[in-house]
């Protein structure tokens, strides 16, 4: 190996190096990017839940959903595109738990962050809503939610993401959801979310049986849907989640990532090209 | 494909058998092609009627085999091309020179088919150009749509050079490129490439608890990256091979000797990421115990690293495509393992088989474009014939050469 060679391919390995090292400016603590926001919620008391599926019906109303088949029993149906609620039978030893589980609103939504076009927003009221003049159905939300949520219309020719809207329509003309509003043994409390988080702190103080956690309330940022229960929330199948929200990672990508790879890409390929131009130039001049 | 002229130029040039042998081999070639194609063809029709049901994917398994295969693995087998073309035009690797056009044109078609995938996965394939003019700046997603449409016209810019020495091409057509444009079109492949290789696995950076702990890491844009172009330059490998075999050309000694330098380097480049990676998440003993992170290590790094770090298996052909074909499959199945191995919980996603009919076909429309686009542009050196009436001297050379006199 001459020199020449031997420059060409440390100049050339050199570059790769520099820039796999822009990708370690990722960083590796993520900052919560929560930002208060006076935004509504849903405060759902496990305890005073018991399964009557209220909710379920409502939700179908309120939104004009189709209705199912009367076979087959409403708890052992999953979410899906025409059904944004459901509640469900958790058994934890002898004792029998209803979870309703919807779209968590999140306050620093990943689906938020993830959709490729820009369809899922974060309104000002704490529902987080597809637009579905935009959707184009990558599902790339429902890889990215952590709780599972957004559904895929799986039975359609042209088919779109669909979930829980909070009952936007009517946030809007100032009326709470449709789920909160028919329980009928109070579990879903509909409120602004700073009042939720102080009535769920002064239910878990006043009363021993509750765990002393807030579901939501840290869970991947905080979300706008809270749960207080009295059984292990992982018991109930609630995914255990760190306290940083997902779309901070992505943050740092755009952040440091992009930009370190464009400018070294830049100067360095910009810069061989140019070395390597000239030294072209000074050949041919020894040549002639 | 129009067949009739170029039968005829070879008819003149060689031996009548030889042709006859040749061209029934060809044919031979193109009807198992058109077979599986419309095999394909069928599964896109059934697709397009029915929706997604015919596929096997659910709300636990959003993404199967065409994001995994069909556009995340075919494009990062096509990422050969722009550390290639980055060699040859900005840091003057003159012995790769011989590389360039087949790993621009394998690119420029991985590309296309990879886009035609996405198309026929998405929910809605009407709407796919939504992706180009509403953006969301948040979304790596979005970044990746962005950077492998701009790419695309890049490897056009750099493919219209070879498009324009064809003899079946109307030259007009081709609008003639300055070789500054060319050279900007390689610099901006080169960082749009390494943006969205990285960035595919970078779409994973969001679901560090949606997805197994085996996976999930921030280091999965370094080894989306690093396999890409250790899994891309061994396509190129295994492509030059090929055609060496079927063209009857002289393999390029150098040129292999300088990728398959690259090659270990990256190739140990991922080993360190992904072994390191592993031992300080989950524990190094979990390399043995699961079988899928055993295999992608296998063959991404170690099998390659193994049969190209001895010179004496380095020399030999069948050494040589054994390790371009463990660093493709490397490829592959690291993909595959992050979309589909790393979301497995209750269920487990097989997928159907028009699901698997359509990769096929898309995998077949690939190899005709190939087939097509070497008998019509001048790719290999061997492949280009001069017209007999007009004895057109037309060197194959890069515009870059032209420098050098």
């Amino acid at each position: 190996m001459n020199r020449r060679e031997f420059l060409k391919s440390s100049l050339f390995f050199s570059s790769s190096i520099a820039v796999l090292s822009m990708f370690n400016s990722i960083n590796k603590t993520y900052p919560t990017r929560v930002e208060e926001l006076d935004s509504y919620g849903m405060l759902i008391d496990v305890t005073k839940c018991i399964g009557c599926g209220s909710c379920y019906v409502a939700c179908k109303i309120a939104n004009n959903l189709p209705v199912e088949s009367e076979n087959i029993p409403r708890a052992s149906l999953d979410l899906s595109s025409t059904r944004f609620t459901n509640v469900f039978t958790r058994r934890i030893g002898d004792k029998y738990r209803f979870v309703k589980i919807q779209c968590m609103h999140c306050i620093d939504p990943a689906c938020v962050a993830a959709c490729t076009v820009g369809a899922m927003r974060k309104t000002e009221t704490g529902a987080v809503v597809v637009d579905e003049s935009k959707c184009v159905g990558c599902r790339y939300c429902m890889v990215a939610c952590p709780f599972k949520i957004p559904r895929f219309q799986w039975d359609k020719q042209l088919a779109i993401v669909a979930k829980c809207t909070l009952c936007l329509n009517r946030l809007e003309k100032g009326i709470q959801p449709a789920c909160a509003s028919v329980c009928p043994t109070n579990a879903i409390k509909f409120g602004k979310r700073k009042e939720l988080i102080e009535e769920a702190w002064r239910r878990i103080n006043n009363n021993e049986k509750y765990v002393k956690h807030v579901y939501g309330e840290s869970e991947v940022g905080g979300t706008s849907i809270l749960y207080i229960s009295d059984v292990p929330f992982e018991l109930l199948g609630f995914p255990k989640l760190p306290e940083y929200s997902l779309p901070s990672i992505t943050e740092n990508w755009f952040k440091y990532a992009v930009p370190s790879i464009i400018t070294i890409g830049i100067l360095l390929l910009g810069g061989a090209y140019l070395y390597n131009e000239r030294l072209n130039k000074k050949r041919r001049v020894i040549y002639e | 494909m129009s067949k009739a002229k170029p039968e005829t130029l070879e008819e003149i040039l060689a031996p009548e058998l030889k042709i006859k042998v040749a061209n029934k081999r060809l044919i031979a070639w193109l009807t198992v092609l058109s077979i599986f194609i419309g095999i394909g063809a069928y599964g896109v029709y059934l697709r397009f009627t029915r929706g997604l049901l015919i596929t096997a994917l659910s709300n636990e398994y959003p993404w199967g085999l065409w994001i995994s295969i069909d556009v995340l693995a075919t494009i990062a087998l096509g990422a050969g091309a722009f550390v290639i073309a980055a060699s040859v035009y900005c840091f003057g690797i003159h012995e790769l020179e011989s590389l360039v056009r087949p790993s621009v044109l394998s690119a420029l078609i991985a590309y296309i088919i990879g886009t035609v995938a996405l198309i026929i996965d998405i929910g809605r394939p009407d709407r796919f150009w939504i992706t180009l003019i509403s953006p969301n700046h948040h979304s790596i997603m979005w970044e990746n749509v962005i950077c492998i449409t701009i790419y695309l016209m890049c490897l056009l810019v750099e493919f219209s050079t070879i498009a324009r020495e064809s003899n079946y091409v109307e030259f007009k057509l081709i609008p003639r490129i300055p070789k500054n444009l060319v050279v900007i079109a390689v610099i901006a492949g080169a960082i749009l490439s390494t943006m969205h290789q990285s960035g595919l696995g970078g779409v994973y950076l969001v679901t560090p608890v949606r997805i197994n702990t085996l996976w999930w890491t921030e280091f999965i844009p370094v080894l989306f990256w690093t396999s890409a172009v250790a899994g891309g330059l061994g396509m190129v490998i295994f492509e030059s091979i090929i055609s060496s075999k079927i063209l009857r050309i002289p393999l390029e000694k150098n040129a292999i000797n300088i990728l398959v330098k690259m090659i270990l380097f990256f190739s140990i480049l991922y080993l360190y990421f992904r072994v390191s990676v592993l031992a300080f998440k989950v524990g190094i003993e979990q390399i043995l115990v699961n079988q899928f992170v055993l295999m992608e290590i296998l063959l991404c790094s170690l099998i390659p690293i193994f049969l190209l770090a001895v010179p004496k298996i380095r020399r030999n052909v069948i050494g040589l495509f054994v390790a371009s074909i463990s660093l493709m499959g490397g490829a592959v199945i690291s993909r595959w393992n992050l979309v589909v191995t790393s979301m497995v919980t209750s269920s487990i996603y097989y997928p159907t088989w028009i699901e698997a009919g359509i990769t096929i076909g898309l995998i077949a429309l690939t190899l005709l474009f190939y087939t097509a686009a070497v008998k019509l542009f001048p790719i290999y050196p061997t492949v280009e014939i001069p017209i007999p009436e007009v004895v057109v001297k037309k060197e194959v050379s890069t515009p870059l050469k032209e420098t050098h006199h």
